[in-house]
């Protein structure tokens, strides 16, 4: 398994440096501006990043896997599918795991105000929790259908991450008569430890899920 | 004779292709030679021995086990090489040793480094660089490599040059001397003619004729028979009869049988017998189905 998570590993690695390196220059940010409005803006653009962590290292890894054929290269040899797909799972998780965890420190050198920091982790935590639970179901699709006929609708998928919270802050917050104030109350209230053992528990059930896919699947 | 392979009341179906009620027992320590016509469901087979794809029914036993339960110990003991090649292509061949050697039990590094030099495939090169031939051939050294007790190959040969085909043909036959099984799939009759000691014919997803190679070749026959000689009694077992400006012409398959009747005519010269070959079996069957 260890050869397993050093051969898949290397994309995960990538994402996670790459785009947890994009945090870097919030650490400063309140010895510029101190904890401000925009500091909250910032979590709420930032947090989101966690599914480029995830889904672009799923996507970079699968794809050269279906370039080389390498899933069937994997099935000839006496390797379990539950092995494969149990560390495709965990590279996920602990990239998403690491990304959520430099994200709340980040966020917590710019203040331990309560009234910044218990809505910035709801939102971090619940960010991490939606990408598992996403990462998983993709992995279900791409075990089923394989990776040509999923990946051409990756585009699809870039342009919602980017246009999702746009969307939803211009049209869908005003029609339903949410405020700001009310969403930040929202994720102040939210337990962040429940959501993320829910998410945690939600995500391994849908492993043994993709376990029983990949056994009956070629792919 | 013990069984390396027993498969039973095997389905698989695909919208437009059903493998039916297939069995089929593949004699331990032989070449057995898989023929048919492209489509007959060959590779299917192999992929479904292989646990590679999943059966709709039927058992499939491989060294006494199930397929599907013992998975690892059946890859462990079973090499495979498939039509197509697959590696990892951006590493070299030695990479894909080190790679491999971590999950088979019984890996023998020095051997892959040895069939690495006999086979003339540089070990540092990307497989990327590899011809069709030496994929193939790297292939047969990660088989070989983990001391299988038996090699199936999937149509192999095909599209290889004939020295490669060659230097193939005679690592199988090798590997068969020391008390492996070997199985073969292809549609180049050749191949088997040349190295197989068991032939199946393969037919529309059926096992339409097991036999030993020397007892095709010595039971099938082409008797010629010159107008005016015909013989009812004969005429009765052939098959595949066609008449023409010198007499008739028909194919048995029990020539030994029927050798006897034939006795007289061939000595007046009035019956002619000419062996047949792998490929106009299958030719006569694809006709008679």
């Amino acid at each position: 398994m260890l050869r397993l998570i050093k051969k898949f590993s290397w994309p995960f690695i990538l994402y996670s440096v790459l785009l947890t390196g994009m945090i870097f220059p919030l650490f400063n940010h309140d010895r510029i501006t101190g904890p401000d409005p925009l500091s909250l803006s910032f979590v709420f653009t930032l947090a989101p990043y966690v599914f480029y962590v995830a889904i672009g290292a799923i996507w970079t890894h699968e794809q050269i896997e279906y370039k080389f054929k390498g899933h069937i290269f994997l099935k000839l040899l006496p390797i379990k599918d539950r092995d494969i797909v149990l560390v495709k799972f965990l590279l996920v998780y602990l990239s998403v795991l690491i990304f959520v965890i430099f994200n709340l420190i980040a966020f917590t050198s710019i203040s331990k105000d309560p009234s910044f920091f218990d809505p910035s982790r709801s939102f971090i935590v619940l960010n991490g929790v939606f990408c598992l639970v996403f990462s998983a179901l993709l992995y279900q699709i791409i075990f089923k259908f394989g990776f040509d006929k999923v990946g051409k609708y990756i585009i699809i998928f870039w342009v919602f991450i980017l246009a999702a919270p746009l969307i939803l802050v211009i049209f869908v917050l005003p029609k339903i008569g949410l405020t700001r104030n009310e969403i930040i109350m929202f994720f102040a209230k939210a337990n962040w430890i429940l959501m993320a053992a829910a998410g945690t528990i939600i995500y391994f059930g849908l492993m043994q899920l993709a376990v029983k896919i990949k056994r009956t699947s070629q792919y | 004779m013990n069984n390396a392979v027993e498969i039973k009341n095997l389905r698989k179906e695909y919208p437009e292709f059903v493998l039916e009620n297939l069995d089929l027992n593949i004699p331990a320590g032989y070449i057995t030679g898989v023929i048919g016509p492209n489509g007959a469901g060959k590779t299917t087979t192999i992929k479904l021995i292989m646990g590679l794809i999943e059966r709709d029914k039927g058992d499939i036993k491989v060294l006494g086990m199930d397929n599907l339960l013992n998975e690892i110990e059946i890859k462990n003991r079973v090499g495979y090489i498939g039509e197509e090649q697959y590696f990892y292509e951006f590493h070299s061949a030695q990479w894909t040793g080190k790679f491999v050697s971590h999950f088979y039990k019984n890996w023998d590094a020095d051997k892959f480094i040895t069939l690495l030099k006999k086979f003339e495939l540089p070990p540092k090169k990307r497989i990327k660089s590899y011809s069709k031939g030496m994929k193939v051939k790297l292939s047969l050294a990660i088989a070989l490599s983990h001391e299988p007790d038996i090699i199936i190959l999937d149509e192999p040969t095909s599209g290889l040059d004939p020295v490669v085909r060659h230097d193939l043909l005679e690592m199988l036959e090798d590997t068969a001397r020391s008390g492996k099984t070997v199985i073969i799939s292809s549609h180049i009759t050749d191949d088997i003619t040349r190295i197989a000691d068991y032939v199946a014919y393969m037919i529309q997803g059926k096992i339409s004729l097991f036999e030993s190679k020397d007892a095709l070749l010595s039971g099938w026959k082409r008797i010629h028979i010159k107008k005016g000689a015909l013989n009812t009694n004969i005429l009765a077992d052939l098959k595949n009869v066609s008449e023409h400006m010198f007499g008739i012409t028909g194919v048995t398959r029990d020539y030994l049988k029927i050798k006897d009747k034939l006795s007289q005519g061939m000595a007046s010269g009035d019956i002619k017998i000419e062996n047949v070959g792998l490929d106009d079996i299958l030719i006569l069957m694809v006709g008679e189905e």
